[in-house]
């Protein structure tokens, strides 16, 4: 069913470089009057509209993302459209989210655009690394649901997750409904128990169980949320940073904290395992396609990303990686077990309980330091 | 196999080869389970390795590395031996700069020299890729071809090579016919040890492939991020039995030559 | 006349590694002495070289300095482990006949040629908790109940001895492969203790093979950093990780490389005392 995903290579992947200023020139801008209108409501009639300029565009962009984090024919059929286009992706190295500026920082002329959740572009725009984009070539984005369109501005929203708690039913007799629950059965099922190998995620739900926000830059409040997760370090069995639903249906653990679609997905193996959203709240992440500052392929990548919001396009997205999805209009294209998912669906009273994470500024070094003190303890 | 004389080794020997192999073993099984999530035995499939080889990432990636590999273990070799040679008739001062420099290279975590040369890359503008990866896997790689070779070495004994010079050899057919012969084990040892190092690199390669055709290893790793599946362990599977093809027709013809070069030169055939 | 040429020959025999290591050793070296003396706005990623001190003084934590000594011991531990296991199968395969020798190489060297990751991936199979080893000590009534070994520092160090062995067994090998075994064994058949010339011609003749060894699985076992975070489970915090953390993940370049000059110093300064020791143990 949820095979592992492939990504197709661009072919030969070749860059041309096209003066930009030329192009420009050549660039008529005129919209379709009808589609830009149906942006507010979002509506589900005309939904799929191609953006309008005389010339094709043509060369090829490297995008920085996860391996596998694509629709299975995206890439191919966006290059069948726009022949002369082409995307090629670029893996990220680490699973950290902080990761990523410093990559293309160090190395601008590499990257064209990169997957990132809000705390990297928030450090983006400090870093001046992010282009901005042109969205009269982008009206896909209005299959975007207002709420994470307004939440994520800097480039085009592709998915959501949350953090919460996966656990096995059967293996568990208890019911945990909340992170307190969970902090409180740890000494039970000591040695059962795994949490996220992410500095954020593990730091934001420790401060949700301490009843503070995810962003938070009070140094008192992360020295509870420091000491709340030293004192549950000795009853953890590991920290993963991949494959936690895995373990989970193969019974190696029992409770686990991970992400809603990694859940859904072991769910699919073993169906004793339960996803529960943590009654003190949980934190989430928001990621989108950025453009890198001064990128050259700026119109592939702008033609790319409203392919990318093609209802059917991006329903072979979230098919494909099974993570929570950010257009309703790509609904009926989505897998039931993917779209069903009380996972995966959120409701505006659980989602006012997902607390997003946050580009934290100067207070990225206390968070540093945080972590490398729990990883030591 | 004298096995009775040296029980003892012999015993740990195939201890230690049996844990050698073993996690192929699992590697093997779980190449072939139907299971994509690997939770148990679903059956018996193929499928694996067929999307496997089909995989253009993994095409790539054994052909990038297969490259990297050679041509770094090639370089480190020549690299090696040269300067063990220097060094066995250098002065005591300068032997031991040579050494210092030599475990310098291995002394550091390699994450800080693929960094250092990735910044120094950056700065003089030269392009990340397939040569870049390869100097950068040279330094240390060459490091530990050295030490090895530095052992073989020093069991030499000059002796020979000062008679067959006397006797009117010149340097180069005192290498060729009396050094190199002397040095062959070291060298394929080094050569095997280079040549593993690089085939399973991850971090200088990932520092300074930059958006080039990524080494195996670096796929595998992102691959590995998204989820454990049988097409991992089968890549893993068919990358053993390429390489030990590989290695095996090499060896082949490296000795049938040999062998023909040896007749060729009335030379005394070695210690078998 | 010749013994000019071959002098000014064998000067040459040395440039080419001099000149290597000059352009892509040293220099990038230098850049990372100069980037730990700087610093970077971890906002902004612009870096500003200065000449400060506060990357050395951020060093001072005594959670750096524990991590230093955890790594030490784990790295002591493993190349022990590495050394125990690693001589006797050099031994072994050094006594037997060359076609042998090679074979029996080549069967500790395939493994090797599977991707460390697969590997490593397959090893938390191995001695996972209700996994094919524990069955096994099970069964021969070595063990009663779970190993725990897996992510536990006990399982860092096995899979440093797993993924190190060959860097052990080949260097050892080559130094014993030159001993002239008939010798030895001429003279334990005319009656001398088979052990006693163990000791005293095979042993001193490995010498240089066996530090070696130590050396190039003891000094990188410092800076491992995967292997703790698969086998480990990220719960154990190595020097590796923390180096490869400032590089990969924070991307404080000029933290990452202060904590990269302070373990160079500490390791030269250690391997120094090792070789003046040695020095003075062996006047030859």
């Amino acid at each position: 069913m949820n095979d592992l995903p492939h990504r197709p290579l661009s072919p030969a992947g070749t860059m041309r470089r096209r003066e930009l200023l030329a192009r420009a020139a050549q660039m008529g801008i005129a919209l379709p009057a009808l589609s830009a209108l149906g942006a507010a409501c979002g509506s589900s009639s005309s939904s799929s509209s191609p953006p309008s300029s005389s010339g094709p565009p043509k060369g090829t962009a490297v995008l920085l993302n996860y391996q596998g984090w694509m629709g299975k024919h995206t890439v191919a059929d966006f290059e069948t459209a726009y022949p002369g286009a082409g995307i090629k992706q670029a893996s990220l190295g680490s699973i950290s989210s902080g990761a990523v500026v410093p990559q293309i920082k160090a190395n601008m002329s590499t990257y064209d655009a990169a997957l990132g959740d809000q705390a990297v572009t928030g450090q983006g725009v400090a870093a001046d690394i992010i282009q901005p984009l042109d969205w009269s070539k982008i009206p896909n984005i209005k299959n975007v649901d207002e709420k994470f369109r307004s939440a994520y501005t800097h480039g085009i929203p592709t998915d959501y997750g949350k953090t919460g708690i996966g656990y096995r039913t059967d293996l568990v007799s208890d019911p945990i409904n909340s992170w307190a629950d969970l902090w409180n059965l740890a000494p039970k099922y000591s040695g059962k128990i795994v949490f996220t190998d992410l500095d954020r995620d593990c730091i934001g739900s420790a401060l949700r169980y301490k009843g503070y926000s995810v962003n938070t830059t009070n140094q008192d409040e992360l020295n509870q949320a420091l000491q709340a997760l030293i004192e549950i370090k000795p009853h953890l069995q590991a920290l993963k940073s991949y494959n936690i639903g895995q373990g989970l249906a193969q019974g190696s653990y029992a409770i686990a904290m991970d992400w809603d679609y990694d859940i859904a997905l072991a769910q699919q193996d073993n169906p004793h395992i339960k996803w529960v959203l943590p009654s003190e709240g949980a934190s989430a992440y928001l990621e989108g396609f950025f453009a890198v500052k001064d990128t050259p392929q700026i119109e592939v990548l702008e033609a790319f990303f409203n392919f990318f919001l093609e209802p059917k396009q991006y329903a072979d997205f979230v098919n494909t990686t099974g993570t929570a999805f950010v257009s309703n209009a790509a609904t009926p294209y989505i897998d039931k077990t993917i779209a069903q998912n009380p996972a995966l669906i959120v409701d505006p009273a659980t989602l006012a309980n997902v607390e997003f994470e946050n580009y934290l500024g100067e207070a990225t070094a206390a968070y540093n330091k945080l972590w490398d003190q729990f990883k030591s303890a | 196999m004298k096995l009775r004389r040296h029980w003892f080794s012999g015993l740990i020997s195939l201890v230690v080869i049996v844990c050698l192999w073993a996690p192929l073993v699992i590697v093997a099984v779980n190449s072939v389970n139907k299971d994509t999530l690997l939770v148990s035995w679903k059956g018996f499939t193929t499928h694996w390795y067929n999307q496997a080889y089909h995989n253009p990432d993994v095409r790539g990636g054994v052909k990038e590395t297969m490259t990297i590999a050679l041509a770094s273990t090639a370089i480190s070799l020549v690299l090696a031996v040269s300067g063990s040679l220097w060094w066995r008739r250098a002065g005591h001062r300068s032997q031991r700069m040579f050494d210092g420099l030599t475990y310098l290279r291995i002394m550091l975590p390699e994450v800080v020299f693929a960094v250092a040369l990735f910044l120094l890359f950056s700065k003089i503008r030269f392009p990340l890729g397939t040569t870049a990866v390869v100097i950068g896997h040279v330094v240390w790689n060459s490091a530990y071809a050295t030490l090895i070779i530095q052992a073989r070495v020093a069991t030499l004994d000059p002796a020979l090579e000062d008679a067959a010079a006397d006797l009117g050899a010149n340097a180069w057919r005192v290498f060729r016919r009396v050094t190199f012969p002397g040095l062959l084990p070291g060298i394929v040892a080094a050569g095997l040890l280079a040549f593993t190092f690089s085939f399973d690199d991850v971090v200088t390669s990932y520092f300074l492939v930059g958006s080039g055709t990524a080494p195996l290893p670096v796929v595998i790793l992102s691959m590995i991020r998204f989820r454990i599946t049988p097409e991992i362990n089968a890549i893993g599977m068919m990358v053993m039995l390429f390489t030990v093809t590989m290695f095996t027709v090499g060896f082949l013809a490296v000795t049938r030559l040999g062998r023909g070069a040896r007749r060729a030169l009335a030379l005394p055939e070695g210690r078998d | 006349m010749m013994r000019y040429a071959g002098q000014a020959l064998r000067s040459l025999l040395a440039l080419p590694t001099l000149a290597w290591m000059l352009l892509f050793f040293l220099i990038p070296l230098g850049l990372v002495v100069v980037y730990s003396f700087a610093t970077i706005s971890l906002v902004t990623y612009n870096i500003s070289f200065g000449w400060t001190l506060s990357n050395y003084r951020q060093i001072h934590d005594p959670l750096y300095f524990n991590t230093l000594t955890r790594s030490i011991f784990l790295s002591i531990s493993a190349t022990l482990g590495c050394l125990l296991l690693g001589f006797p199968l050099a031994y072994f395969i050094s006594r037997q006949p060359s076609r042998w020798q090679k074979l029996l190489l080549v069967l500790v060297i395939v493994p090797f040629w599977t991707s460390f990751i697969v590997r490593t991936y397959a090893i938390v199979n191995l001695i996972d908790n209700g996994g094919p080893l524990q069955h096994f000590l099970h069964a021969l009534h070595v063990l009663s109940g779970p190993l725990n070994i897996l992510y536990t520092p006990k399982g860092i160090a096995l899979g440093i001895v797993y993924s190190y062995l060959p860097l052990m067994v080949l260097p050892i090998y080559v130094s014993l492969e030159r001993i002239d075994y008939n010798l030895v064994d001429a003279a334990n058949d005319l009656g001398a203790n088979p052990r006693r010339t163990f000791r005293r011609v095979t042993l001193p003749l490995a010498m240089p093979g066996v530090v070696v060894g130590c050396i190039i699985v003891g000094i990188p076992a410092l800076g491992e950093y995967v292997i703790p975070e698969i086998l480990g489970g990220g719960k154990t915090l190595m020097l590796g990780n923390v180096i490869t953390d400032q590089f990969l993940s924070v991307g404080d370049y000029p933290f990452g490389s202060a904590i990269a000059v302070a373990l160079m110093v500490v390791m030269a300064l250690a391997l120094i005392v090792f070789r003046l020791a040695q020095r003075r143990a062996a006047p030859s």
